[in-house]
């Protein structure tokens, strides 16, 4: 997930035109469906064309790919969000290419993604509960389970409620750990407008 | 068997009133939400920004467990936990009611965080000519705040639409549920399922660039 929006990013800024409009392309229509339906799809729909899976490949496959794009759009914001000068000058004393973004703009623009990434996770955490939909027996579908056979629903969903929080605080303290570890020292914490607008998306 | 790609369009055509009604749910789903979740996030926002340590704290604590765990998770709860205490409710109400928790916890924190961004002056200000309590929220606080926030609670009204799919699962015959039945009818999955999905795209795409364009716009405005 996390190499495929790293690629999908360098391409939305890349110089070449149609690479660009290609990718942003792909990325909106992506994040503009409906996981669930895109899920259900894959289900029902790929089988036909002779692409028959097990089902949890066809839950991670399809949730991997809908992180990605949301992640690409993480990448791409702390990309554009190092200042255009730190490009200049790192091609102005011939650094270029690869060399450029990992010696030069990965280093600044990786603090960034930190913490937006970790609300990814977050969301993707959650997302796994739709795969209860295509007969993955996970944690939502052995619920349901339990009440068919116990009652006790509001109880039932409510510990699952309380469950899936603990994880997600969890996901939430290790990020901050990992973001207290890597904040350039001497620059504000503030995140970029951009970053923030994919903040729980 | 048939070939594999054999896409039908007479049989687009026989499902696509049914496809299109359950679009018309849906929308309308969406639009109970955006206002019901809207109206939570502006009462908790408020709330989080009294005074009040214990109020405080439980709200934080409900906004979390909210954001924490899935709407799957949260719809089950309420379609199955609701009636165990003498609470009977539609399930298409219940999917309104049960989005507009879940996205109103969200906008809560957009508001918030507007509601913590508005320049002290406005409350002296407010303060020294005389308006307070829910004078001060209704008429000073909460229209600054909306109105800065407004791009980033239209991103919710999106996310709304994409999430209400998830109501299938409480039996809510929504756009999804429509596909699903076509497609059970006949066994072809193919085309209602692929109409669907475009239709979701169709909607989402252009409104998420419309709210993009108008905040985009909004903010070389300030």
């Amino acid at each position: 997930m996390v190499l495929v929006g790293g690629l999908g990013a360098i391409a939305m800024i890349s110089q070449r035109r149609w690479l660009r409009l290609l990718t942003t392309m792909v990325l909106e229509l992506t994040r503009g469906s409906a996981t669930l339906v895109v899920l259900f799809w894959a289900f029902y729909v790929l089988p036909r064309f002779g692409l028959e899976f097990p089902p949890v490949v066809v839950g991670v496959a399809v949730l991997g790919v809908i992180e990605a794009c949301y992640a690409a759009e993480v990448f791409r914001g702390s990309l554009v969000a190092v200042p255009k000068g730190q490009w200049e000058a790192a091609r102005t004393s011939g650094i270029s290419g690869l060399a450029l973004l990992r010696r030069i703009i990965l280093p600044q623009a990786l603090p960034l993604i930190i913490s937006p990434l970790g609300n990814l996770t977050i969301q993707l955490l959650k997302f796994t509960s739709l795969l209860s939909f295509i007969s993955i027996r996970d944690l939502t579908s052995r619920a349901l389970q339990l009440r068919y056979h116990l009652g006790h629903s509001a109880l039932i969903f409510g510990c699952l409620i309380v469950v899936y929080f603990i994880l997600a605080r969890a996901i939430q303290f290790a990020v901050q750990r990992i973001e207290h570890r890597f904040a350039i020292k001497g620059r504000g914490r503030e995140l970029p407008e951009l970053l923030l607008a994919v903040e729980g998306a | 068997m048939r070939s594999s790609f054999d896409w039908d369009w007479a049989y687009v055509q026989d499902a696509m009133p049914q496809l299109l009604g359950g679009l018309l749910v849906t929308l309308r789903i969406t639009v109970l939400a955006i206002g019901g979740s809207f109206v939570l996030g502006a009462l908790l926002a408020t709330g989080l920004s009294l005074n009040k340590r214990p109020l405080r704290a439980a709200l934080s604590l409900w906004i979390d467990l909210v954001r924490g765990s899935p709407l799957l998770i949260q719809l089950f709860f309420w379609y199955y936990g609701l009636p165990q205490f003498g609470v009977f409710l539609d399930a298409e109400l219940i999917g309104v009611l049960a989005l507009s928790i879940y996205c109103g916890a969200y906008i809560a924190m957009v508001l918030k965080a507007g509601i913590d961004n508005l320049p002290k002056g406005q409350w002296e200000a407010a303060e020294v000519v005389g308006i307070r309590g829910a004078t001060l929220w209704r008429r000073v606080v909460l229209p600054q705040v909306i109105r800065d926030t407004l791009p980033s609670i239209g991103n919710y009204a999106v996310l709304m639409f994409k999430y209400s799919p998830v109501l299938v699962a409480i039996t809510v015959s929504e756009a999804l549920s429509a596909a699903l039945e076509v497609g059970g009818r006949t066994f072809r999955y193919l085309e209602p399922l692929t109409v669907v999905g475009a239709l979701f795209v169709a909607v989402s795409v252009p409104v998420a660039l419309l709210i993009r364009y108008a905040g985009r716009k909004h903010a070389s405005a300030l």
